[in-house]
C-alpha cells in the first residue's frame, strides 16, 4: 500500500508540474496543447545543461530558460500573428520531437538515447531528517528528488497567486473577459505573454524532472504523452490548482495500477488500458457534474457577445 | 513588419518539420534521389579513423575502389526502429561496422519509421540495383513479398520474420530466443537470493511470452521455488516507465530482472543501480554492461547482428540459401552474453566469485542445449 502511494506520487509529478503550466495558460485564455513539446524541450536541455556544467540545478534553469522562449514564440504566433493555437501547438510538438532528436545526434553523436555518463549529474534524493524515521508516513514523505517537493509546494503557491493576489485576479479577468479587462486598463497581450513564458518555464521544469529526477537519461520522445495527460488534468480540474493536483494523482494511480495489477491472470493488454479509460471516465464525470460540459474560458467571451 | 515576422516564423516551423523528418526517418526518402547520401554508419567518426581503412573515406561515392571483389557488393539495411535503441538496431549497427572493417563493404542504413515509408525504401534500393537488402522485423514481409519477384538479382534478407515466401532470392531469419532465455533463467536463479525474478517486456507476442516461460523453466532447474513476475511496460521506448516498473518489481522482492524491452530497459537498469540491496539485470540485444558493471550480469542477444554479418560472409563466399533459417544457440547465432569485467566498479570479491560460479553453471546449460541433452520447448501459454 505504501509502495502504491509512493509510486502514485512519482508517476503523478511530471504530469502535475506540466499541468501547473497548463493551468496558467487556461486561466489567461490561451489554448495550449504544446505542453508535451515544451516538456520534451525541457528534458533535452536539462540533460544538455547538466552535461555542460555538471550541475543538475543549472541544467534545470537552462531547461526553464529555453522553454520560456518556446512559450514566448507560441504566444507571439497565436496572439500577435493570429495563428490557430491547435495548429501552432502541434507544430511545436513536432518541432520538439525533431529538434531534440537532431540535437542529440549533433551534440552527443548518437541517436536514440543518452544514458547517465559520468558527465550528467541528476538530482539526488532528499531524505528529510526526523520525518524519515516515522514509520509509513516517513516512507511516503521522504526520499524523493527535490522537484517532487517543489511541485507540491507550487500547488498552494499557484492557488494563492491566482485567487488571493491582485495579479491573479487580473490574470483571470483577462482569461474570462478579455474585453472587460482591456476596458479596465489591463494589457491583455502583456498578461498572455508573461503567462505563457511562465507556463513554458514550468513545462521546462517538468521536463528537467523527467530527465534528471525521475531517470537520469534522455531518450527520443521520452515524454511519451505525459504532456497530453497534463492537459487532460487541467481540463478535468477546471484549471483549479488543487483539483488539477487531484486529477494528476488519479492519473498517477491509474498508471501505477496498470503495471501493479498485472500478473494476476488478467491479460496485460486489458489492464494497460486503465489510464486511458480513467481519462475518458474522468472527462465524462466532469462534464455531467457541470451540466454543460467544459467551456473554454475564451469561448465564454464569444457566447456572451452573441447574447448582447 | 508583422507579415515579415509571420513569414519568418513560418519558415522556422517548416524547418522544424524538416528536422523532424531528418531525426525520425533518417532520410528514408533519400535513396530515391541518391542512394549514397544515406546515413553512413552508426559508429562515430573516431571508429573509422581507428579502423585504418585508408582507402575508404566516409563520403566516397564509389564503394571502396581498388578493394577486393567483395567490396563491390551493394548492401542496404532498412530499419523500422531508430538507431540508438540499445537493442536490436544497435546490435546490427555494430555488425555493420564489423562488415566494413572485415570486408570493406559499406552498408547503407535507412530508418524507415513509418509503415508508409517502408515499402518505398525497399523498392528504391531494389530499383537502384542493390545486391542485398536487409530488413528488420515482421512488418517487411508484405513489402518484400510484393517487390522481390520483380528483382530476381537482388537478395532480400528479412531479419526476425517467420514466413517462408518460397522465392529463390528471399530468406527469412527466425529466432529461437527461448533457448538463451532458458539459460538466462539459470543465471538469474543462481544469482538470486529471494528466488523472486522479474521480467519486464515491451510487448507481449508469442516469442516474448515463450522467452518468459523459458526463463521461468530455466530458473526452476536451479531453484524449484523460483517465481517470475512479468510486467508489460507496453512500450519499447519509455525509460521513465521502465524505472517505475523496475522499482515496483524491486519493492515486490525481485532481485534479478530480465528485460525484453529495448530502450525501456535503460530505466530498469537505473532502478537496479539505485536499489539499496544487490539487484541484477539481464538485458536484451545489446551490451549494457558499461552502464552498470555491478548490476548487469548478462545480455540476451538474439543475434540480429551476427545474422547480418554471417549472411554477408556467405554471400561474399558465393553462398545463399533461401527459405527460413532458424537461429538458435545451436548454430551459434543467439548467445547469452556474460561479462568478465563484472563488478569492475567495486563489487565485493564474494559477489564476483558467486557470479563466476553462476556463469559456469549457465555455460554448462548452454552446452547441454547445444548437444541436445536439454531441449527448450516454445511454450506460449499465458501464465
Amino acid at each position: 500500500m505504501t509502495q502504491l502511494i509512493i509510486s502514485m506520487i512519482r508517476c503523478a509529478t511530471p504530469i502535475l508540474l506540466a499541468a501547473l503550466g497548463g493551468i496558467i495558460c487556461e486561466r489567461v485564455g490561451v489554448f495550449n496543447i504544446a505542453l508535451e513539446g515544451m516538456m520534451l524541450f525541457g528534458c533535452f536541455f536539462a540533460i544538455y545543461g547538466s552535461y555542460l556544467t555538471g550541475s543538475a540545478w543549472i541544467g534545470a534553469l537552462i531547461a526553464m530558460a529555453v522553454c520560456g522562449v518556446v512559450g514566448f514564440i507560441f504566444v507571439k504566433l497565436t496572439e500577435d500573428l493570429g495563428a490557430e493555437p491547435t495548429i501552432t501547438g502541434i507544430g511545436i510538438n513536432t518541432l520538439a520531437l525533431g529538434m531534440t532528436t537532431y540535437l542529440m545526434k549533433m551534440v552527443f553523436g548518437e541517436g536514440g538515447s543518452i544514458s547517465a555518463s559520468n558527465k550528467i549529474s541528476g538530482f539526488q534524493r532528499i531524505e528529510i531528517p526526523f520525518i524519515k524515521d516515522i514509520p509509513v508516513i516517513g516512507e511516503i514523505l521522504s526520499g524523493y528528488t527535490p522537484l517532487v517537493y517543489l511541485t507540491f509546494i507550487l500547488v498552494p503557491v499557484l492557488a494563492f497567486l491566482l485567487y488571493r493576489t491582485h495579479m491573479g485576479i487580473s490574470l483571470r479577468a483577462v482569461g474570462e473577459e478579455a474585453h472587460a479587462a482591456q476596458a479596465a486598463g489591463l494589457s491583455v497581450s502583456r498578461f498572455r505573454v508573461i503567462s505563457l513564458i511562465a507556463a513554458g518555464m514550468l513545462c521546462g521544469l517538468a521536463g528537467a524532472h523527467l530527465s534528471l529526477g525521475y531517470v537520469t537519461l534522455f531518450s527520443e520522445n521520452m515524454t511519451n504523452g505525459r504532456g497530453f495527460f497534463a492537459y487532460v488534468a487541467v481540463v478535468f480540474g477546471k484549471a483549479d490548482p488543487v483539483s488539477v493536483m487531484i486529477a494528476a494523482l488519479v492519473f498517477g494511480l491509474a498508471d501505477t495500477l496498470s503495471t501493479k495489477v498485472q500478473g494476476n491472470g488478467i491479460p496485460s493488454s486489458l489492464v494497460l488500458m486503465l489510464p486511458y479509460v480513467v481519462t475518458i471516465l474522468a472527462l465524462m464525470v466532469r462534464s455531467t457534474m457541470t451540466g454543460n460540459g467544459r467551456k473554454l474560458f475564451h469561448s465564454n467571451l464569444k457566447t456572451k457577445e452573441v447574447k448582447q | 513588419m508583422k507579415k515579415k515576422l509571420a513569414i519568418l516564423l513560418t519558415t522556422v516551423l517548416v524547418f522544424g518539420m524538416t528536422l523532424t523528418g531528418c531525426g525520425n526517418d533518417g532520410g528514408a526518402a533519400a535513396p530515391a534521389d541518391d542512394g549514397q547520401k544515406v546515413e553512413e554508419d552508426a559508429g562515430d567518426a573516431k571508429d573509422e579513423g581507428d579502423a585504418g581503412d585508408t582507402e575508404q573515406p566516409a563520403d566516397t561515392e564509389e564503394e571502396n575502389e581498388g578493394g577486393s571483389e567483395a567490396s563491390e557488393l551493394k548492401v542496404a539495411f532498412i530499419t523500422p526502429q531508430a538507431t540508438g535503441d540499445n537493442g536490436p538496431v544497435d546490435d546490427i549497427m555494430l555488425a555493420v561496422d564489423r562488415v566494413k572493417n572485415d570486408y570493406g563493404i559499406e552498408v547503407q542504413v535507412v530508418e524507415a519509421l513509418d509503415t508508409t515509408d517502408q515499402e518505398d525504401a525497399v523498392r528504391s534500393f531494389a530499383t537502384e540495383g542493390y545486391d542485398v537488402i536487409f530488413t528488420l522485423f515482421q512488418q517487411f514481409v508484405e513489402p518484400v513479398r510484393k517487390i522481390a519477384p520483380d528483382y530476381p538479382d537482388t537478395k532480400f534478407v528479412m531479419i526476425y520474420a517467420t514466413d517462408d515466401l518460397s522465392m529463390d532470392n528471399v530468406v527469412a531469419y527466425a529466432y529461437d530466443a527461448w533457448e538463451t532465455s532458458y539459460a538466462a533463467g539459470v543465471l538469474a536463479a543462481s544469482m538470486s537470493e529471494s528466488g523472486i525474478l522479474g521480467n519486464v517486456v515491451g510487448y507481449e507476442d508469442d516469442t516474448i511470452i515463450a522467452n518468459s516461460n523459458a526463463f521461468l523453466a530455466g530458473a526452476q532447474t536451479v531453484n524449484p521455488n523460483a517465481t517470475v513476475k512479468r510486467i508489460n511496460a507496453a512500450s519499447f521506448e519509455d525509460p521513465a516507465k521502465g524505472k517505475e516498473v523496475g522499482n515496483q518489481l524491486i519493492a515486490d522482492g525481485a532481485d534479478v530482472i530480465f528485460t525484453d524491452a529495448a530502450r525501456t530497459s535503460l530505466g530498469v537498469i537505473e532502478a537496479a543501480q539505485e536499489a539499496s540491496g544487490d539487484v541484477f539485470i539481464i538485458g536484451d540485444n545489446a551490451d549494457h554492461s558499461a552502464l552498470a558493471p555491478s548490476a548487469v550480469i548478462g545480455d540476451n542477444i538474439y543475434g540480429y547482428g551476427n545474422t547480418l554479418y554471417n549472411q554477408i560472409s556467405d554471400i561474399v563466399a558465393g553462398k545463399f540459401e533461401s527459405g527460413v533459417i532458424v537461429c538458435s544457440v545451436g548454430n551459434g547465432i543467439s548467445v547469452l552474453q556474460t561479462y568478465d569485467n563484472f563488478g569492475s566498479d567495486g563489487a565485493s570479491d564474494e559477489l564476483k566469485s558467486k557470479y563466476t560460479a553462476a556463469v559456469e553453471a549457465t555455460n554448462a546449460v548452454i552446452e547441454q542445449i547445444k548437444n541436445g541433452e536439454v531441449t527448450v520447448e516454445k511454450d506460449t501459454s499465458a501464465k
